[in-house]
């Protein structure tokens, strides 16, 4: 059991600044925000609920530059489908984990039905504490969508012609 | 918004209007534009579990330059309204919706009717919507 805002500095550090992040709904997303520095590229995910992974998915066929989808775990398994379709199709510049403590802590803190040990599509399942409620995403939709961009553009991949 | 009458043909005309990546899920309505998009090279499609992974995966694309399109039957409309209204719309990310018009079995009757209203009220007008239903046997 490790403490949630240390496993998520710790993916930070592992990937740096060289990927861009994609951070799942609700307090995923806050801690991520409050542990991440400006020089960290994250779409902070704030509604769309269970869609990171896929979010992610679309941005590394898109995109040659590393993707990190940190998730949390009733958020895998309200789109577990997910975990083949990135199984089948993700490129090795996807990464994804899942911070699993056991219960949906954003709205209350209700037991979520317990995860198994790994899954297709899941780089890493890190078991952590529940660690309260961490300050707001202080940035707009608009404003993060445009620093997402800009990080993704000049990595795109475009599509070959038939 | 548009309406067609038969899916011959759609997958050109949205490559020419420089579609360049698809995901979804099937519908027999789609049957045509379906067997085009299973040729495009692996780069341009990805074959979604469900509707509002399709979107996630699509959102995704489209943040990296990508001008996607999500096909589905109107069925999976419900699962694509929750990425539509929380993501695509507050991000401003745009994607195009290739959407089978089922209408005729009692399962589609109800959709059937509320599938463009659905869009309009959520303020969503990036739509084909493909009236050509099989039904057969």
């Amino acid at each position: 059991m490790r403490a949630r805002d240390e496993a998520i500095r710790e993916i930070l550090e592992r990937h740096g600044t060289e990927a861009v992040y994609v951070a799942s709904t609700g307090y995923v997303s806050r801690a991520v925000h409050a542990a991440a520095g400006p020089e960290h590229v994250v779409l902070y995910m704030q509604g769309s609920m269970g869609l990171a992974p896929a979010i992610g998915l679309g941005m590394a066929l898109a995109a040659d530059r590393p993707v990190v989808v940190i998730n949390g775990d009733a958020s895998l398994l309200m789109a577990l489908g997910s975990t083949h379709t990135i199984r089948d199709h993700a490129p090795a510049h996807f990464f994804h984990y899942v911070l699993d403590n056991g219960c949906h802590e954003s709205v209350g803190g209700q037991p979520s039905a317990q995860l198994e040990s790994s899954y297709p599509g899941v780089t890493e399942i890190v078991r952590v504490e529940r660690a309260g409620k961490p300050p707001r995403v202080a940035v707009t939709p608009e404003e993060n969508a445009r620093a997402v961009r800009g990080a993704l553009v000049n990595a795109a991949v475009h599509g070959s012609r038939r | 918004m548009r309406r067609v009458s038969s899916d011959e043909g759609l997958l050109d005309q949205l490559l020419a209007d420089g579609h360049d990546f698809f995901t979804g899920v099937p519908d027999s309505g789609l049957k045509r534009f379906l067997a085009d998009v299973w040729e495009l090279p692996p780069d341009q499609h990805v074959p979604a579990t469900w509707e509002a992974e399709a979107v996630g995966i699509a959102a995704g694309a489209a943040l990296a330059g990508r001008k996607p399109v999500v096909y589905l039957q109107n069925a999976g409309l419900g699962h694509a309204v929750n990425p539509l209204a929380s993501l695509c719309i507050p991000y401003g990310i745009e994607t195009t919706l290739v959407v089978g018009h089922r209408h005729t079995l009692p399962q589609h009757k109800v959709m059937g009717e509320v599938d463009e209203r659905m869009l309009e009220l959520l303020g969503w007008d990036d739509y084909v919507l493909v009236e050509g239903e099989n039904n057969e046997g």
